[in-house]
């Protein structure tokens, strides 16, 4: 992918680990990604990926006694958001860059009004009076869906989906330019994910902003994305637009992850897997991070590192085998 | 809210009720004939005799029991004193006020100083005022009350004589029982504020809070505080439990004339009428005081507030409480 | 029918550093632990001045000598003499027995009982649990300190019967500790396979919820024993508990309070020894605790 200087935001080289218990955890190993105005990315993989972590270094909110962000980039616009003073920080979050949450039940501060935890936004971000700030907010809860009268409520009067409803006008209170969504419907009922998930398109689409989908959801992928990273173990192993990987998916693990889409069409006894474990992210692999579970894996996977090569336009994959896989594939068949 | 208070109201007769009984049946297998022991050595068996009618000894246990009940709880009357024959109503009313400023002064001080040293801790986390607070309130809960009261008479009282080593005579008598007090109920709140106060640091509505753009500052007390002190409602109530009956001992250090020696003394001389109705006082003032605090606890969580207005939900079980939210 | 999933490639075995049980990672922790394990040092050295005290005290604890009486420490008492010429430092060595095991003896008693007492109720529920908590509830309304006094009146002093009295009042604590253990688990996917699969209700008891409880047990137990030996100090110094000549520590302060004022060195001696042994229990309880759920630690 290239990368121009007018990029809204350009994650370079980064690299995160945690520390817990004496031990440390690789948790992000390399990770360099684009994004323009108004596009959004997908990052996709398992759980323990590190595709949170991405996020949250993004948003440089990592908890700072176990993570540390041990080199890399973040662009917003040129600027390098590693490098700005924790003041400066904090007038980015919730203003420029919003993030939403994985679980809508805990995310929320359990005794205060939801009304007031939008409006504390607003107010932190705007030179507006409390009145004003509490006028905005009653005009994004209605954009969510929400009447004004449950401004006064309790986040524990709400259900799952309403909540997660009020955690989006949160995060969309300010008009952010790039919105975070860390597997935002994974933890509703399949019935509201739809709603939720129409609902952050729409205001997505009428604010032209900029959009990071955190899923392992290759469903949602396909509707909401423009590029999709595939990440594993801390790293990408394939990056590209969404029409170029869903038409020729080209890395073993990214293969794996359609083959294991059940097919509604055909009669299959067993759902195709992908066998075994993510790794140990105190002890990652030599060579390439999937060779323990690929099956196509050489002597060559064992012990050098691949790196991310242009297969085609807007197309990258982190695969030496990559064309003779796909060789192999095709042969069967 | 009215419900809720009517609730927590209605449930403190049984338990009292069921108090009164516990202690009443306790009591009533203590060996030894009261009548015998009053009467002395020299009494002839008829005397005896006179003296357990006298004093109602020759009903049932169920009956003494009812008698009981009805007299402490319609009328007030916890009987008479075996060894002093005095009414013990009237010594408990008088003696009262002692007890519970002691316990109650100190109960403020452990709560003004134990909790803000918590949440500090909580907050500077592994920096050196907490290392050296945690270190000193394990300390203060390992410490024997009475005898960290006794140094500190030997060292104030005795030594730089700023201060009465006995008796409550003037309100400077009171100094040093208050502060030796509340010394366990300090140390056991910074505890459990520190980890209160951790917990909902670590929680994901504070990670929330962050990522709105809120200053450090503002993510402590407005988002993690309030939600961290609620528990400590609880707690503090609790700790009321070690400073009640902590009192009996820090009367004792300092001779004052509260409940405390009351009970003691009792105890020593065989005065059960007088042991009983103390034991049974102070748990009732207890009780109604862990109703207080139940009270202020759900005013002050919307959670159980809210419950209580127009809901539909009339049995929730008490762990149900902790997952909502 | 192609299975790729038949073929016996299996893929590499993932390295993992925690091969241990839960148990052991947790023991693991607690032997990390610095402050812990000093706690167990200092309890264990106290325990063990206790069980030797027969042959290493100088003296007996009962021997008299009244011309030796209120000395200060010295190479010949290294902690003085009391009222009556006892050596203090015999008296504090021998204290410690019945202190310490006054303590472990309690707590084990009121572990058994409460044990069962909150099996019964975490685990039938109900009616049966409702019962079970409001007596808990009724005890548990009246402040320990009090509700030892009162059982102790009734039962009188000496050691028997003040074990068995701080016994009583400590069942509450076990059975709520264990009941919430089982109530937290019952609803566990775990516990309703077992049933699924035909497990006994007494074979669950035994072969699932108690391993897991053993934990919670454990904190709840050593914080016990350490509440205990204060409560046994403090019972003694007003009175009930163990009397004198009996050196329990809080018995020794009870009669050194008398000489306050002439020879305030009789009571820093059982006072710190009481300290030191609570101070060395919470420690490795605090451990133990940090030790079975390291989230709340940093």
């Amino acid at each position: 992918m290239a990368d121009t200087k007018n990029t809204f935001l350009e994650v370079k080289d980064l690299v995160v680990q945690y520390t817990s218990a004496g031990e440390v955890i690789h948790a992000v190993n390399g990770i360099s990604l684009q994004l323009e105005r108004g596009q959004t990315l997908a990052l996709v993989g398992e759980t323990g990926a590190g595709k949170t972590t991405i996020g949250k270094s993004i948003m440089r909110i990592l908890p700072d006694r176990s993570a540390s962000i041990k080199s890399g980039s973040i662009f917003l616009e040129g600027q390098d958001l590693l490098q700005l003073s924790e003041i400066d920080m904090r007038k980015v979050r919730g203003a420029r860059i919003s993030m939403v949450f994985q679980d809508p039940m805990t995310a929320l501060n359990p005794t205060m009004k939801i009304g007031n935890q939008i409006s504390e936004v607003i107010k932190i971000h705007n030179e507006v009076s409390k009145a004003e700030a509490k006028k905005q907010a009653i005009s994004i809860l209605e954009l969510v869906g929400i009447t004004a009268e449950r401004y006064d409520a309790y986040p524990h009067q709400f259900s799952g989906g309403m909540k997660q409803r009020v955690i989006v006008a949160m995060a969309l209170a300010c008009s952010p330019e790039l919105l975070l969504a860390d597997e935002p419907t994974t933890a509703l009922d399949v019935t509201i994910q739809a709603q939720i998930l129409e609902m952050i398109y729409a205001l997505r689409d009428k604010s032209k902003m900029a959009m990071i989908l955190i899923t392992h959801d290759l469903g949602i992928v396909a509707q909401a994305a423009d590029t999709l990273a595939v990440i594993y173990a801390g790293e990408i192993l394939e990056y590209g637009t969404k029409e170029a990987i869903f038409k020729d998916p080209s890395h073993p693990y990214t293969m794996g992850l359609f083959k294991a889409i059940p097919n509604l069409t055909s009669d299959s006894r067993r759902l195709a897997n992908i066998e075994g474990l993510p790794p140990d992210p105190t002890v990652l692999p030599a060579g390439c991070c999937f060779h323990p579970r690929c099956p196509y894996a050489q002597e060559e996977c064992r012990s050098i590192k691949p790196e991310l090569e242009v297969i085609s336009p807007g197309h990258d994959c982190r695969c030496t085998r990559s064309s003779e896989i796909k060789q192999e594939v095709a042969n069967v068949f | 809210m009215g419900r809720y208070i009517l609730k927590r109201i209605l449930w403190l007769i049984p338990v009292i009720l069921g108090v009164c009984i516990f202690i009443f049946t306790i009591m009533y297998f203590v060996p030894g004939d009261p009548a015998a022991l009053l009467l002395g050595p020299g009494a002839t068996a008829g005397e005896i005799a006179v003296k357990r009618k006298e004093l109602g000894l020759d009903h049932s246990f169920i009956i003494r029991l009812l008698d009981y009940m009805k007299r402490v709880f319609l009328h007030f009357d916890f009987g008479r004193s075996y060894t002093t024959g005095n009414v013990i109503t009237a010594e408990l009313i008088q003696r009262f006020p002692k007890t519970a400023v002691i316990g109650f002064v100190s109960m403020f001080l452990a709560i003004i100083t134990g909790v803000p040293l918590g949440i500090n801790a909580a907050v500077k986390q592994n920096g050196l005022a907490d290392r050296i607070c945690m270190m000193l309130a394990l300390v203060g809960i390992s410490v024997p009350v009475f005898w960290l009261a006794m140094m500190m008479v030997i060292v104030f009282s005795l030594n730089l004589r700023w201060l009465p080593s006995s008796g409550v005579a003037s309100w400077t008598g009171y100094i040093l029982p208050c502060v030796a007090s509340s010394f366990g109920g300090m140390a056991g709140l910074a505890r459990q504020s520190r980890s209160s106060m951790l917990e909902v640091i670590r929680s994901d509505y504070i990670t929330t809070a962050r990522a709105k753009g809120l200053s450090e500052r503002d993510v402590i007390y407005r988002h993690a505080l309030p939600n961290a002190l609620i528990p400590i409602i609880t707690i503090a109530g609790n700790k009321l439990a070690l400073v009640f009956g902590g009192s009996v001992v820090i009367e004792n250090v300092f001779s004052i004339p509260g409940i405390g020696t009351y009970m003691v003394n009792a105890v020593n001389n065989r005065d059960y009428p007088v042991v009983q109705g103390s034991v049974l006082f102070l748990a009732v003032i207890f009780a109604a005081v862990m109703v207080l605090v139940d009270l202020v606890y759900a005013y002050v969580d919307p959670r159980i507030k809210a419950r209580y207005i127009g809901s539909q939900k009339q049995k929730t079980k008490k762990r149900g409480e902790r997952s909502h939210g | 029918m192609a299975d790729k999933n038949a073929a016996a490639t299996v893929a590499a075995p993932v390295k993992t550093s925690k091969t241990q049980s839960e148990l052991g990672a947790a023991m693991a922790r607690l032997r990390k632990n610095k402050s812990a394990m000093i706690g167990l040092g200092l309890f264990l050295f106290l325990a063990l001045l206790a069980i030797l005290a027969p042959y290493i005290s100088p003296y007996g604890y009962a021997t008299m000598n009244p011309a030796e009486k209120f000395q200060l420490p010295s190479v010949r008492h290294w902690f003085g003499t009391d009222e009556y010429g006892r050596d203090v430092f015999s008296r504090i060595l021998y204290g410690g027995r019945y202190s310490l095991s006054v303590g472990l003896l309690a707590t084990a008693f009121a572990m058994c009982v409460g044990v069962i007492i909150g099996a019964t109720a975490g685990y039938y529920g109900g009616q049966i649990d409702n019962i079970i908590m409001r007596f808990l509830d009724i005890f548990q309304a009246i402040p320990m300190m009090l509700l030892t006094i009162v059982i102790s009146a009734a039962l009188g002093s000496g050691f028997d019967k003040t074990i068995f009295a701080l016994a009583i009042s400590h069942v509450p604590d076990f059975a709520r500790t264990l009941r919430a253990s089982i109530m937290s688990m019952r609803d566990m996917e775990y516990i309703e396979a077992a049933e699924a699969i035909g497990c006994g209700t007494f074979r669950q008891i035994v072969k699932y919820i108690l391993p897991n409880s053993f934990a919670p047990l454990l904190v709840t137990a050593t914080m016990n024993v350490a509440n205990t030996v204060l409560l046994t100090a403090s019972l003694s110094y007003i009175g009930l508990g163990i009397q004198p000549p009996t050196p329990e520590w809080g018995a020794m302060l009870s009669a050194a309070k008398g000489f306050i004022r002439n020879y305030p060195y009789l009571l820093i001696f059982p006072g710190l020894f009481i300290a030191t042994t609570v101070l060395g229990l919470n420690m490795f309880g605090d451990g133990l605790r940090d030790a079975l759920d390291p989230r709340l630690k940093d």
